[in-house]
């Protein structure tokens, strides 16, 4: 299938798109993998937040959500919308804050005795929602688990063993030096699991009447593609929450989405379209929160293919693009133009190198150096209606150059299945931070022993930049860590595997007089303090 | 009568095996790789491996198909490759909200579709006729997520009084109901119409015209009534694909049906969860064509003494 013709149009073309998007689009578009993963195609800056004061009123909120969750087991989902639940019912060792930076969360503190070992010293009032208390057993129980079940596994591949040193300490031996690990232990799929319930549930543990968890929530219903009902958990042993009960609501389409924020049907909604931002800006009923995310958006080359194999044809395309101009008519505004390969909300990022300056002029010049003063003709494959925008934005720039793009539209799995095998020559896809160290934002993606499906979509194999991403990954020094990745950008800049577009923005719809309700840098969000005044 | 019905039920037997049959080898076909797609993001060779043998997915299509058929005849669905949840429980969750959404959108599609149909056949060429075929054609043409969204507009966004979407009540049912019913209006009414149109010429409609029954009577006894029996095959055939979901509605009105759960399935290439929705479809559409059958019995009685004779 291929789309040559420029869309954008009236108000109902425009939803129409939408609706068949939501429904024909791909399938595993917003998962947040363990230490990362590939994004949908949607979202969009500015920066706010709601805050609490006076008298409390309204305490139950409610919230719309594009899909439902999958299950209730951390350790069986890494994609965004299950994550938030599984933050709200759970607790991890560590924690991210809304700004970004590591907290205590069960683990009250944590060292590194040595290179390898990290203890952690549990919080001895933390207990479960059933009362019972949250012990070191559960911990290791928990990681032994994750050990085992596909979607954890990469995240406690670096887990040697975990050992019980009293009831409330445990220490992660790790199999070698490894700074991310800390943290990955924040990860929602890394939440500690009870194993009492987890071994009595067998197989089916995940649902509402068996998910046990230690965080501010507990799950009073699911209705399985419908909504589901948190309550506060009354033996939460951390901060109580103001909110006494979260619905989300499953909404999948976009616009309805939205409507359903501007009726005042729902209190918050999440991932706001693109389109649909300007809507609720425009009403003062609602407003709209946009903040930076760590997402990134990037054209991909496949550095194994005839003519990507040249490092000149791959910067003469990153001067060829024009990444403003996606910035501002793919988000509308709501992101900023990536510089480098890491999201600038993540400790790591480097200001010091610059996006390539949109100049036709320089990249034919390089073309020619390259030996195609006349271009060639190559293959862009994407997947899902706003990349296939960009995809025609990227087409009418590179003609520019002499470069024949034939884009190519597959369903999801199709496009994952055909990037994985390496048949392709350029793609445009997403990438999600989801672990905020910025070993989420290179390993997976540039280490030579991740190609293909772990996500070196690009088939990079470079020395160098396997041995800096090492370097980094196994400094506990966290300055000297920052210079190694700073370093490797620099070197992947002018490598340029990728012409990264822009990082994304997260846009949250609100209502306007909903209070407590703060942008989370990951995306994560808490909605323990949301209220109205009364 | 029971024996032919016994007869068809019966049949439906071959019936399910090939479409099971069909979809699943569609559905091994189709690109994308299960164990790829249920492992996740990040997921190296040898957990997409694990994966694959734990699902039973490293074996033959034909073995994979032929161990999901005998637990089928046992009754037992299967567990999502995605949720691990039964099949069956999420499927009974999902199809009585479809089912009933249909029986409201088809109550709507008759009570536009029946009169309509009848008054422009009655006065084939008045403005009343010309006016109706016309909203007919607009009707058939409209695509069902546009009218949705254009309906969430003015009846949630600007007057405020339907909710936009979900399943509270039954305020909200007006707005699917409606959605997918006009849609279904068009084509009752044309079929009415046409149908009506044939009956009316009929030398026994002229001959109760010439022996003086009034025109009323004339159009419900003598007309309508064998003017019916396309129509009712057409609402049988409306009515059934209705339960099979109504994808694109249900994604704009946030309905948790049975349309929304197959094409999600779909998308993560959910195996068992596509073939038991497959299934269930498959014996709906089935009973219901029976039940249309069956009607036609009490609609004409020719067709009642036939069933008599055998």
């Amino acid at each position: 299938m291929r789309k040559r013709n420029a869309v954008r149009a009236a108000a109902a073309a425009l939803a129409a798109t939408m609706v068949l998007t939501a429904c024909g689009g791909g399938g595993g578009n917003e998962t947040t993998a363990a230490a990362g993963g590939d994004t949908g195609s949607t979202a969009a800056g500015g920066d706010a937040a709601t805050s609490g004061s006076g008298e409390v009123g309204k305490t139950d909120i409610t919230f719309a959500m594009g899909a439902d969750i999958v299950t209730l087991d951390p350790a069986g989902q890494q994609d965004t919308t299950t994550s938030v639940i599984i933050k709200h019912v759970y607790s991890t060792l560590l924690d991210i804050s809304d700004e970004g930076e590591l907290v205590p969360d069960l683990a009250e503190s944590y060292e590194l005795v040595n290179d390898t070992d990290f203890v952690f010293k549990l919080r001895e009032d933390a207990v479960w929602s059933d009362g019972t208390p949250v012990t070191a057993n559960d911990v290791k129980f928990t990681f032994d688990r994750a050990k085992n079940m596909p979607k954890t596994k990469s995240n406690t591949s670096k887990v040697k063993e975990v050992v019980v040193d009293n009831e409330h300490q445990v220490t992660i031996k790790l199999t070698e030096p490894y700074a991310p690990f800390k943290s990955i232990v924040a990860n929602s799929n890394l939440s500690i699991v009870q194993e009492a319930a987890v071994t009595a549930a067998g197989e089916a543990y995940g649902d509402a009447d068996n998910a046990v968890g230690s965080g501010p929530f507990t799950v009073k219903e699911w209705v399985p593609n419908d909504h589901y009902t948190l309550e506060k958990n009354a033996n939460y042993w951390g901060e109580e929450p103001i909110t006494t009960s979260i619905t989300c609501r499953v909404i999948p389409e976009g616009s309805a989405r939205a409507i359903a924020l501007e009726t005042g049907e729902v209190d918050l909604v999440w991932n706001v379209d693109p389109t649909d931002c300007s809507n609720i800006e425009a009403n003062s009923d609602v407003k709209l929160l946009s903040q930076p995310s760590s997402s990134i958006e990037y054209l991909g080359m496949n550095v194994t293919k005839e003519h990507f194999k040249d490092q000149k044809v791959r910067q003469a395309i990153n001067y060829a693009i024009d990444k403003q101009a996606l910035v501002d008519t793919i988000v509308e505004g709501r992101g900023t133009v990536a510089n480098s390969y890491i999201n600038n909300t993540i400790p790591g990022w480097t200001d010091e190198v610059e996006a390539y300056p949109y100049d036709p002029e320089k990249a034919k010049e390089l073309m020619a150096e390259a030996g195609y003063p006349d271009g060639f003709s190559c293959q862009l494959w994407v997947n899902g209606d706003v990349r296939t925008r960009s995809a025609q934005m990227v087409q009418a720039q590179l003609a520019e150059i002499g470069i024949t793009v034939d884009i190519s539209t597959m369903e999801w799995g199709a496009f994952l299945d055909a990037l994985n095998a390496g048949e392709h020559e350029m793609f445009i896809l997403g990438w999600s931070n989801g672990t905020f160290d910025a070993d989420g934002s290179t390993y997976q993606l540039f280490h030579s022993s991740n190609h293909g499906a772990t996500g070196n979509r690009a088939f990079m194999t470079d020395a160098t930049v396997d041995e800096l991403i090492m370097k980094a990954a196994q400094e506990n020094d966290d300055a000297q860590r920052m210079e190694y990745y700073k370093e490797l950008q620099i070197y992947l800049h002018d490598l340029s595997p990728w012409c990264p577009f822009y990082y994304k923005n997260d846009n949250v719809g609100v209502r306007a007089d909903l209070q407590g309700f703060k942008l989370h840098k990951g995306a994560s969000h808490y909605l323990g303090n949301c209220h109205y005044a009364k | 009568m029971s024996r032919y019905i016994l007869k068809r039920l019966v049949m439906l037997i071959p019936v399910l095996i090939g479409v099971t049959f069909m979809v699943y080898f569609i559905l091994s076909l189709s690109p994308g790789d299960t164990a790829a797609i249920i492992a996740g993001e990040g997921a190296d060779a040898q957990t997409i491996e694990a994966v694959r043998k734990d699902l039973g997915l490293d074996k033959p299509v034909i073995v994979q198909y032929g161990k999901y058929m005998w637990n089928l005849l046992h009754g037992d669905m299967g567990v999502s490759y995605s949720t691990k949840r039964p099949v069956f429980t999420t499927i009974m969750s999902s199809f009585p909200n479809t089912a009933k959404l249909a029986f409201w959108s088809i109550l709507v599609a008759i009570a536009i579709a029946l009169p309509i149909g009848i008054i422009s056949a009655t006065r084939q060429y008045s403005a009343v006729d010309n006016v109706g075929m016309v909203a007919a054609l607009l009707g058939v043409a409209t695509p069902n997520f546009w009218l949705g969204l254009m309906l969430i507009i003015v009846f949630s966004l600007n007057l405020g009084i339907l909710p936009s979407g979900g399943m509270s009540g039954w305020k909200s049912y007006i707005m699917p109901a409606i959605t997918l019913g006009t849609g279904d209006a068009a084509l009752i009414c044309r079929m009415t119409r046409s149908s009506m149109l044939e009956v009316i010429r009929q030398d026994y409609i002229r001959t109760a015209r010439a022996k003086g029954v009034p025109e009323k009577t004339v159009i419900r006894k003598h007309a309508l009534k064998n003017a019916l029996i396309p129509v009712v095959t057409v609402i049988g055939l409306q009515f059934g694909s209705l339960l099979g979901g109504a994808t694109l509605t249900e994604t704009v009105f946030a309905w948790p049906g049975v349309g929304r759960l197959v094409v999600d399935s779909i998308k993560s290439k959910d195996a068992p969860m596509v073939l038991g929705c497959i299934v269930m479809l498959t014996i709906t559409f089935s009973v219901i064509n029976l039940i249309v059958d069956l009607l036609y019995a009490y609609i004409d009685p020719r067709i009642k003494a036939q069933y008599k004779k055998k």
